[in-house]
């Protein structure tokens, strides 16, 4: 893959400039900073973004108070306290004196969408690179003031000290005679080695955190507008329906309801769904207009599908040849020759996200200007399709961020604020679009459904010598080439059939992993147990024989790495351990996000179905911003993916989603989840992902920890159905 | 429509909403309470959770006639500053993730110890398998549970 050439340009932004962007007042030294950094970011990327370009605003004042613009939305994965500590660091300020301000959209900060593991990745170089060129400046400012040499001043702590006279400066102080010096040249700005981080690798407390505690945290819902209105909208639950007539009465009788109207969403090409706007005072009485309603659809031509039909589909297609994306060797010779030959078939349902905070959006246009108000993950793209809609400028329209309830990937879709907008053309003034648990699990942007069919073949030594997968997938992307066992398997075709289907797609914490590590680890299992191998033994045997080549991928992907935390994994784990009658033990591993992930899932068979007690994760993620961070990702993803390994399904009758709630789309509760013990792999490679890296391992470890424990092997999720 | 008359986190507070509304959204629309949150609006995940009397309650799924006369607190008024103990432990754990759950769980908490200042395990269990969470912080709130006992 080629490199990209690293294209680096700082720019001082006047202070003139300055206000006029920003549209702030402040003094002081201003840094724009526009960097395509992180060679990969562009393969990363490949969605023809033509503006990528990573941006970071940084101010600091005349009272030494640094402002940072995060462009990074906060959902829990801890963004707002990562981005100012790479900063932090390098700028040589404590965490406390930097202000977060939250980015509005807009193409000035470059990439601005918070999804697919990035912000570390992408923000690492530019963040690190403004602050030390800031430092640079600043130290440059101090040597002015003091006529002293430059090399003898060091910044620490927000100050500038002249060691051996004494003096010091703050850097408020500095920072107006600083903006007057030109920028510095490349390599006089240096970056700090990791053996002189102060605070990247330590366990900052997040920001956000005494705001969430004292219930002063303000997400999507919590947006207030003076005079603002609440409109609960029902929409047509037929994917392929249309609205038909309906009689408003039962809303308006509704007291605090004000008007009830219908209106059109998007059809053949990107799917709204049409819907009646109850417009009312507040929440509760639009939410009851809208189940007041007795409403009937125009069912369209998919009335009469289901899930069901999906699967015969599947299965029926499963029988000829898809699209072939990758073939080693020759499978089906080597099938025939194979001392031992298994077959298996998997298949995963389409998946809902359903995060705590319901999908909403607070809107108001007036006087040819638009404000919008979400808990988006991508505020660019929420600013185009609006402007779209409502047919202004983008530069019309202002998209504020609010913190996240949870994401997951499903506020990467501008859906909700799109439908916003179009009902914003019948309103006059702010409202805010309420949605119900029930509309939110409805219409969704479900993760894609598979169907997976497995032949296997191994040689005399009981190792993997052929290995044909067939994945059939509602959505057209849905493989990695490079995808273990691609490399350990001397004989080895992938083809894919991309089947479309009624349900809108979004992307799901960790997209195309969230499939297909559970079928290639679990069938490795199935083909282990068949030959007689420990699981464990067997992946270490494969890593170690049969290594992926490096220099495979931008970073390149590092076979001992992935190796190392298999290892560990089984060295933290006691893998080898005695086991009792009842209990199993299974393992998953992966490599995504330039991360390398193991896990070890420990369960035990009860009365009521298993139960996960502990799991094991290792993982080496590079340079870590914040260890405790990284924990949280991996406690809380184990969870939320048992969750859906274990107990969640979104199935389609009669054209429309069955699934309402958190009774039919259940998660774990707290007496369920496992302990999980978190071991990082320290090292001073690039930093990694880690927000979906929990995902992928643990689907496969807790399918053949239940093989390992019962002797029953499952390929379908959820494992455990209610 | 008569005004219902609520206490609310010690104050007496006055509104024009009907009796059947859920206390949920009296107190996010007509109160300028927003900290309780809306999750299902069913009484299933908890998020709503808020005190009455001192008992947990899920207000999304409470109508504002059961709370009229009686002791309503929400997370907003569970200290002045945030300095219950169970919000210095939830911080000193750094529990949340994207917290929007959090108020709920916290609640739930303050419920369990006002009646059961040392919980055993089940107790603890019992009590939090009312809040769900889809972050997964269920490992670090059971640990603050632990913790503010512990620190008082």
């Amino acid at each position: 893959m080629q490199r990209t050439k690293r294209e680096q340009e700082i720019r001082l932004v006047t202070r003139r400039e300055f206000l006029r962007r920003t549209g702030l007042a402040g003094g002081g030294l201003v840094l724009g900073l526009s960097l395509a950094s992180w060679p990969g970011a562009r393969e990363a990327l490949a969605q023809g973004d033509a503006t990528f370009q990573p941006n970071v605003f940084v101010a600091i004042g005349a009272d030494g108070r640094v402002r940072l613009w995060v462009s990074r939305s906060e959902m829990g994965q801890g963004t707002r306290t990562g981005m100012p500590m790479i900063l932090a660091e390098e700028l040589e300020v404590d965490l406390a004196d930097v202000e977060i301000v939250q980015a509005e959209g807009d193409e000035k900060y470059g990439h601005q969408l918070t999804g697919g593991s990035l912000s570390v990745r992408l923000m690492w170089d530019p963040l690190r690179r403004a602050g030390a060129t800031a430092r640079q400046m600043l130290l440059r400012a101090a040597a002015q003031a003091g006529d002293v040499p430059v090399a003898e001043c060091e910044a620490r702590s927000g100050r500038v000290v002249h060691a051996p006279s004494g003096r010091e400066w703050g850097y408020g102080e500095l920072a107006e005679r600083a903006a007057e010096l030109p920028l510095p040249a490349e390599d006089e700005v240096v970056l700090k080695s990791p053996s002189e981080y102060r605070l990247l690798g330590s366990r900052a407390p997040r920001l956000d955190l005494p705001d969430i505690v004292r219930g002063r945290a303000r997400y999507g819902t919590d947006v207030r507008r003076p005079g603002m209105r609440y409109v609960a909208v029902a929409r047509c639950p037929f994917y392929g329906g249309r609205r038909a007539e309906f009689d408003p009465a039962p809303a308006m009788e509704v007291q605090g309801v004000e008007r009830v109207f219908g209106f059109d969403g998007m059809h053949g090409g990107y799917h709204l769904a049409d819907g009646v706007a109850v417009v009312a005072r507040d929440s509760w009485s639009a939410l009851e207009g809208a189940e007041a309603l007795e409403l009937q659809w125009n069912r369209g031509e998919n009335a009469e599908l289901g899930t069901d039909d999906l699967r015969a589909r599947f299965r029926e297609l499963a029988g000829e040849r898809g699209e072939v994306v990758r073939d080693d060797g020759d499978v089906d010779a080597a099938l025939g020759s194979a001392a031992e030959v298994l077959e298996a078939t998997y298949e995963l349902p389409f998946l809902a996200h359903a995060p705590m905070e319901p999908m909403n959006c607070t809107i108001d246009v007036r006087q040819g200007r638009c404000e919008v108000w979400t808990p988006t993950q991508n505020p660019q793209s929420v600013r185009t399709q609006v402007a779209r809609i409502l047919e202004m400028d983008p530069s019309a329209v202002t998209v504020h961020v609010t913190l996240v309830g949870g994401g997951f990937g499903r506020r990467l879709d501008p859906d909700m604020e799109m439908e916003a907008a179009i009902i914003a053309r019948e309103m006059d003034g702010p409202f805010m679009v309420v949605w119900s648990r029930e509309e939110d699990v409805q219409h969704d942007r479900y993760r894609p459904a598979s169907h997976h069919v497995l032949r296997g073949g191994l040689d005399a030594d009981g190792l993997p010598l052929a290995w044909h997968w067939k994945i059939l997938n509602t959505y057209r992307d849905r493989f990695v080439p490079e995808e273990f066992p691609a490399f350990q398997v001397p004989n080895y075709r992938a083809e894919y059939t991309h089947v479309p289907w009624i349900l809108p797609r979004g992307p799901w914490r960790s997209t195309v992993h969230s499939q297909n590590p559970f079928v290639s680890q679990s069938f490795l299992d199935e083909l282990g147990h068949a030959a007689g191998h420990d699981p464990m033994e067997l992946r270490l045997r494969l890593l170690r024989e049969r290594p992926r080549p490096d220099g495979d991928g931008d970073p390149p992907f590092d076979g001992q790495r992935m190796l190392r935390v298999v290892e560990e994994v089984a060295d933290r784990a006691n893998w080898g351990r005695s086991v009792p009658e009842g209990h199993g033990r299974g393992i998953g591993f992966q490599y995504c996000y330039d991360s390398y992930v193991a896990e070890v899932v420990d369960l035990h068979v009860t009365d009521d179905g298993p139960k996960v007690d502990q799991v094991v994760a290792v993982v080496d993620c590079g340079q870590v911003v914040n260890p405790d961070l990284v924990e949280s990702q991996f406690e809380g993803g184990v969870v939320f993916t048992l969750s859906a390994a274990m107990r969640q399904q979104i199935t389609v009758s009669g054209g429309r989603v069955d699934q309402s709630n958190f009774h039919d789309f259940p998660m774990l509760r707290a007496s369920e989840a496992p302990r999980v013990q978190t071991h990082i792999l320290a090292n001073d490679h690039r930093p990694g992902g880690i927000g979906e890296v929990p995902v992928p391992p643990t689907m496969p470890a807790v399918a053949n920890a239940w093989f390992a424990a019962t002797g029953e092997r499952r390929r379908r999720m959820p494992l455990f159905p209610a | 429509m008569p005004r219902i008359q609520l206490e609310v986190n010690g104050e007496s507070r006055s509104l024009d909403a009907p009796a059947d509304m859920p206390l949920l959204w009296a107190l996010r629309d007509h109160l300028d309470l927003p900290g309780t949150k809306f999750s299902c609006g069913r009484g299933i995940c908890g998020s709503c959770t808020v005190l009455i009397d001192g008992r947990a309650v899920r207000s999304c799924v409470t109508p504002l006639s059961r709370a009229e006369g009686r002791r309503v607190v929400t997370i907003e008024g569970l200290s002045a500053d945030g300095s219950h103990p169970l919000q210095r432990a939830w911080e000193n754990e750094q529990v949340p993730q994207c917290g929007y759950c959090q108020p709920g769980q916290i609640l739930n908490a303050a419920a369990l110890l006002e009646r059961s200042p040392s919980p055993t395990d089940e107790e603890i269990t019992e009590a939090m398998d009312q809040v769900l969470c889809r972050c997964g912080t269920y490992q670090r709130i059971e640990r603050a549970i632990r913790r503010a006992v512990e620190e008082g």
